[in-house]
């Protein structure tokens, strides 16, 4: 069975970016357009990893990454950040909240599904 | 590069990113001889102090650099050495994301015309306040819709064109807020709004400083007016 992937950005080109690069690499791939929906989407369909942007107009990448360490269900779930915030201040936060991985875009693909596959191997 | 960034592989650059410290440090303090050491060490940031001082004129006077930062106040060298992050910023982000190399045009020796496409912005707010402006020709955002979606050109519709502007500056500024930040100056990017006009409608924002930059992009060119106080909430 190919193992479920969650990208949560409100960017529809960055999702479909994304999703076409690792559905190519034969992964399943959801979406979520928002943080709140991207909570919901982990908790319904327990995806074997997340890739999670930061700047999100309703709930930010760092608020929902503490929202799923908090949860039952996503506490150990691997994430990997994807975002143009880059400060050492965030990038620490998130380092605290136990990421897996962390891109900074601009990026290549070939940068994420390496990163992908590091972290689901 | 700072451990946290180096584990993640995370890419930075060292060089600029200094500079800026030092500037914000020494702007502080005013002391321009120091000012002039820093500039001296980048051929690039000190032929463009010297450009903008001259506003257009021959060097005729022989103008030094001590002089050229005289004439403009020690502030603007910092905006200056923003802009060039913001240079990097751009042409990285078209690299990477696009795969494609921008040219940097000279803005003196050329008309700006009409935009047929959008405009998007961006704020700044924290210690430094500012905004981005980015004119994108229509053939422009047409291209990079399609380079990120791999759609055909012919197929891709308005909000897929909108967001994928919005996305690139997005990265762009978020990449230069970053660098602002690790350089000293804390601040936080709002959202990109993206709106088709014909002419860019800048905001008048107390105190900043207005820079102008243009790129070649295959036949289009990009307009980017960067309006920055430096000195917002120190």
């Amino acid at each position: 069975m190919s193992k479920r992937i969650l990208t949560v950005d409100d960017s529809k080109v960055m999702r479909m970016m994304i999703k076409n690069a690792l559905k190519d690499s034969g992964f399943e791939v959801l979406e979520a357009s928002c943080g709140q929906e991207g909570i919901e989407s982990a908790a319904k369909n327990q995806p074997d990893l997340i890739i999670l942007d930061i700047t999100m107009p309703d709930l930010n990448g760092i608020e929902v990454l503490e929202h799923l360490r908090k949860s039952s269900k996503n506490s150990k779930t691997p994430v990997i950040m994807l975002t143009a915030e880059s400060d050492e201040k965030t990038v620490q936060r998130a380092s605290s909240l136990g990421v897996s991985g962390y891109i900074a875009k601009p990026f290549t693909i070939d940068r994420v599904t390496k990163a992908v596959a590091q972290v689901l191997n | 590069m700072s451990s946290i960034k180096s584990a993640f592989g995370i890419e930075t650059v060292p060089d600029k990113l200094e500079q800026l410290a030092r500037l914000i440090k020494v702007t502080d303090t005013a002391s321009v001889d120091e000012i002039i050491e820093i500039i001296s060490t980048d051929p690039k940031l000190a032929e463009r102090t010297m450009r903008i001082a001259l506003n257009g004129r021959k060097n005729t006077e022989d103008m030094s650099l001590e002089v050229a930062v005289n004439r403009l106040g020690i502030g603007i060298v910092e905006v200056l050495a923003m802009g060039n992050l913001l240079t990097i910023s751009v042409l990285m982000t078209f690299k990477k994301m696009l795969n494609t190399d921008l040219g940097i045009l000279d803005v003196s020796s050329r008309l700006r015309q009409e935009s047929d496409g959008v405009i998007a912005s961006i704020e700044f707010n924290g210690q430094v306040f500012g905004k981005i402006y980015l004119d994108f020709p229509q053939s422009a955002t047409r291209r990079i819709a399609s380079s990120f979606t791999g759609l055909p050109m012919q197929d891709i519709e308005k909000d897929v064109e909108a967001d994928s502007v919005g996305e690139l500056v997005n990265i762009i500024c978020g990449q230069l807020q970053s660098n602002i930040c690790d350089a000293g100056l804390a601040c936080k990017l709002g959202l990109p709004v993206v709106d088709e006009a014909k002419v860019v409608s800048i905001d008048k924002i107390s105190g900043a400083r207005k820079e102008v930059f243009a790129f070649k992009y295959e036949g289009d060119i990009l307009w980017i007016d960067f309006l920055i106080n430096p000195y917002a909430n120190r």
